[in-house]
């Protein structure tokens, strides 16, 4: 049985699929300022903070406020800090990976969206 | 910093020459000119730029009030222009008319710079036989100051002239040389454009020969044996000059440059055109404005310079550019020279009595070079009356009136000083001697007035030089009836102080109207986050990521910042508000690139090099991105850009695999963390500007002349707002990139600008070639850097003067330059 957090993480690629379909279908690409755009940059920072909230009290990781706002302003410097810091060295290259890996699957899955839409 | 260039521009090409009546040759009606040092502007009523004889003399010929003549623009008493004068700036007649490598002479237009000559006669391995130090000033100017060198044996450049040809009040051509119309060769060459407009010249050439520097430090009292026992009576010391040092004034270094078969030492024949001049500019900076500097020069900087061999050919050492000299902005503070002349047996108590009123004075003497010339063969204006020393001061001084009194009252002692002992001073500098101290160093000048008297009876050829002392006390002249191209704006008169007022009170009601003049200074470190961002979309679309000059960029953007400050210190109130701002665009842009220089170098150019160099569909895209978001900010706030859109085009609109899968996967992944961050940094700085400076505003209120209603047809976001009673207007224009159109435009319609914003002073920068110097009669560099991926081209900044604002831009676009931008405060 998955974890909540990977279930929280699995909703990433889900929602850049239909994303994909959704601006590559009716609108021919993402438009600058459109609400699909804001709407999915914001329901994917949601997942991830929600991701974040879950896992830091499942390993009972006392964030700071600081890092809590990191995690929704400069989500690309803070989560790997975040990543270091509760997993240690060895366990944060892993979680660095791994992000990497959710993120390739997550923007690979907006082109598969968009390739049928 | 080479001691002998820092000694100095000795003979300053002034330009005096003369004619006008615009016709074929460009013409620009009413324009501010100005000097090297910027203490001199002077409004003439025509600038006429020939290029062939006829224009000049159809201009003499026509010209109705009085004309005065421009060449390099490196006098500095005003000596080539006066108020309302039609001003020929000869400039663009410079071409080589004749050539005898057999006889070693050529003649030349009087335009032409010494350093196009020798560029033609280097490669027949001739040099000039007598020049100034540096290679930037014209023929005709400086014959007109009748200049002189460091050439040993030589003298005046009187000396190496064959013949001239020269035009007269009347329009008549006329040939001169030492055996024929003698009077007026030998009036016209150091006449500073008083008896016509010197058109061509014959000029004595020598072989270009190899020249080995030898340098060496000694009291001042040994220095005229030395030079009278071992450099005057050798024949192999081509060139020579001893520096004394300031403050004591009791020591020199002499430096000759001797004949040698030794192989050179350095490569280029010619001071290479485009040789950055940052080290020798930071060396003058830290001599003037440093305590200490004068002691660290004497005792560190020039034992390095001078220290081991150096063999260089003649043409290098005659080749220095003034750029070397100039500093970052002229501003607050300006280095001027002047140049003083003592029979050689009078040196040592000419020194003494120098260093004595330069201390009491409290100059910032930064050098103080000695020449040696030989007898001056008959010129009426003689200078060098027997065998003279030449002392060439070269100083900083403040640019207020008080500064400029304080220096009138201690070049007046320097005068007395020079011509007690059987000397002179020269004339191309700025005009602090009396009448009486003018008549007691030249002696001949009543023979010179003479002779201009009956070859100009009506004063035609007249320069600020000549109205303090030839028929002093003459009335400015009414404003010339304009000829030929001249167009029908307001004329060049001084504004009536009641309308001035009224119109002045009108616009402190217009609400907006005024915005802060050091706000165009301010503004440019943001639009090098402009500029910057398009060099690096040129330069992706054809070389590889890793290339560009992420580091170089950073300091640039540094360098600019600083010297914007500095263009604003003590000028303008500290503005906290936009230097806040700019540190933290500038710290951004610092922290951006240095990231992406250090990755870029070391992971990027490991992939590039596993693809074989081949671009992938994703460095193509990131070129594509660079360019959208260049032409995004042109017009809109950075922050507006959509990151996120380019990071889903990323992904979108490329292969997921495919050829050069390494490389590919790299740049996506490396795109996205760029993207990704800079559209969450975007957000958050969109939010605190908004907060912290509201909405930007989308227009600016400028007052000009000429504006007609058919123009403002044609402009859709020009309006007029309010028309004045002396016949100017207030106009509404729109802001940015779309402010320079407008007013290329308006200033192509011949409209003129009295005020932009309340102000009278505006920025601009223009992208030129790297070689072109600044040679527009109106406006001045205040600093110039090279544009780093394209060594071909430099940006410069030019302080525009409001009402020359038309004439700028139109001399730049008749170039095909590029304006980049003016900023609108």
């Amino acid at each position: 049985m998955a974890k909540t957090e990977t279930k929280v993480l699995a909703l990433l690629p889900v929602l850049s699929l239909i994303f994909g379909c959704l601006e590559y279908g009716p609108l021919r690409g993402p438009e600058r300022g459109s609400v699909l755009l804001t709407v999915h940059a914001i329901v994917s920072l949601v997942v991830v903070y929600a991701w974040f909230w879950i896992d830091a009290r499942r390993r009972s990781y006392k964030a700071s406020v600081v890092l809590r706002a990191a995690m929704l302003v400069v989500t690309v410097v803070a989560l790997p800090y975040y990543l270091f810091r509760s997993r240690g060295f060895g366990g944060g290259m892993k979680g660095l990976a791994s992000s990497v890996l959710v993120f390739a699957l997550t923007m690979a899955a907006y082109r598969v969206g968009s390739f049928f839409a | 910093m080479r001691s002998p260039r820092l000694a100095a521009p000795i003979a300053l090409g002034v330009a005096c020459w003369c004619a006008v009546a615009p016709s074929p040759a460009l013409a620009h009606d009413g324009a501010i000119v100005n000097d090297v040092t910027r203490l001199n502007p002077i409004v003439v009523d025509q600038v006429l730029v020939p290029t062939t004889i006829e224009e000049i003399v159809d201009a003499v010929r026509t010209h109705p009030g009085p004309v005065s003549i421009g060449g390099g623009r490196f006098s500095q008493g005003g000596q080539t222009a006066t108020e309302l004068a039609l001003q020929i700036d000869m400039r663009r007649f410079d071409d080589v008319v004749a050539f005898s490598k057999e006889r070693k002479e050529i003649t030349v237009q009087a335009g032409i710079t010494w350093r196009k000559i020798q560029d033609y006669i280097d490669p027949h391995g001739l040099s000039l036989r007598i020049m100034q130090s540096y290679a930037n000033f014209t023929v005709g100017g400086s014959l007109s100051v009748n200049v002189h060198g460091r050439y040993v044996g030589q003298g005046p450049l009187v000396l190496s002239v064959r013949s001239i040809r020269i035009v007269l009040a009347d329009g008549t051509l006329v040939d001169a040389s030492p055996t024929k119309n003698a009077e007026i060769f030998f009036g016209a060459i150091g006449g500073y454009g008083a008896m016509g407009v010197i058109v061509e010249a014959t000029l004595a050439l020598a072989d270009d020969v190899r020249v080995e520097r030898r340098s060496q430090v000694m009291p001042v009292a040994d220095y005229r044996k030395f030079f009278v026992d071992t450099i005057r009576s050798n024949p192999e010391v081509i060139f020579h000059n001893a520096d004394v040092y300031p403050k004591a004034f009791d020591t020199v270094r002499a430096t000759s440059y001797v004949r040698t078969d030794k192989p050179v030492t350095v490569e280029h024949r010619l001071m290479p055109a485009n040789r950055s001049y940052w080290v020798d500019r930071m060396a003058l900076r830290i001599i003037s404005e440093l305590p200490g500097g004068q002691a660290f020069r004497q005792h560190v900087l020039d034992p390095i310079v001078f220290h081991g061999d150096r063999v260089e050919w003649r043409n290098y050492e005659a080749s220095y550019d003034v750029r070397e000299l100039e500093p970052v902005t002229r501003r607050n503070s300006t280095y001027v020279l002047q140049e003083y002349f003592v029979p050689v047996d009078r040196l040592e108590e000419f020194v003494g009595a120098m260093g004595r009123i330069l201390n009491r004075h409290e100059v910032n003497t930064i050098n103080v070079s000695i020449r040696h010339a030989n007898l001056d063969p008959g010129t009426l204006l003689a200078w060098a009356k027997t065998e003279v020393f030449a002392f060439v001061l070269y100083y900083k001084q403040g640019t207020s009136e008080a500064d400029r009194r304080e220096v009138g009252a201690w070049t007046r002692e320097l005068i007395d000083a020079a011509t007690a002992r059987g000397g002179a001073y020269y004339l191309p500098y700025q005009i602090h001697a009396t009448e009486q101290q003018f008549r007691a160093a030249y002696p001949r000048a009543e023979e010179f007035f003479a002779l201009k008297a009956r070859l100009d009876p009506t004063d035609k050829f007249r320069n600020k030089l000549w109205d303090a002392y030839y028929r002093k006390g003459s009335e400015t002249p009414s404003r010339p009836a304009a000829t030929g191209r001249v167009e029908p704006l307001p004329p060049l008169v001084p504004p009536d102080p009641a309308v001035e007022k009224r119109v002045a009170a009108a616009l402190e009601k217009v609400k907006g109207y005024r915005r802060d003049e050091e706000q165009t200074y301010l503004t440019l470190p943001e639009w090098l986050l402009v500029y910057y961002p398009a060099e690096y979309a040129a330069f992706l679309k054809a070389r590889p990521a890793s290339g560009f000059p992420y580091f170089g960029s950073i300091a640039q953007f540094w360098g600019y910042y600083w010297d914007t400050y500095q263009a604003t210190r003590g000028k303008y109130p500290f503005n906290w508000g936009h230097h806040v701002m700019v540190l933290v665009i500038g710290s951004s842009y610092t922290v951006e690139n240095g990231i992406k220089g250090a990755y870029e170098n070391l992971v990027g150019r490991l992939t590039e090099k596993i693809a074989g160099r081949a671009r992938t569909q994703e460095d193509a895209l990131a070129a594509d991105v660079a360019q959208d978001y260049v032409d995004f900010i042109r017009a809109e706030p950075w922050y507006e850009f959509s990151f996120l859109r380019a990071l889903k085009q990323l992904w979108a609109e490329t292969d997921l695999f495919g050829r050069h899968m390494v490389r590919k996967w790299e740049r996506k992944l490396i795109l996205s963390a760029e993207y990704l961050v800079k559209a969450q940094y975007a957000t958050l700085i969109k939010i605190a500007s908004k907060a912290a400076y509201g909405d930007s505003e989308t227009e600016i209120l400028a007052r000009m002349d000429g504006v007609t209603d058919g123009m403002l047809r044609s402009e859709a976001k020009v309006k007029a707002l309010e028309r004045f009673e002396d016949g100017s207007a207030l106009l509404s224009l729109p802001r940015y990139d779309e402010f320079r159109d407008a007013v290329e435009r308006l200033a192509e319609e011949g409209v003129r600008f009295r005020e932009i914003a309340g102000n009278d002073e505006i920025l601009l920068t223009c992208v030129v070639p790297a070689t072109w110097d600044y040679e527009l009669s109106a406006g001045s560099v205040l600093f110039e850097k090279p544009v780093l991926t394209d060594p071909q081209h430099k940006r410069i900044a030019v302080l525009a003067p409001v009402p020359s604002l038309h004439l700028i831009l139109r001399d730049l676009l008749d170039r095909d330059f590029d304006v980049e931008h003016i900023y609108d405060y």
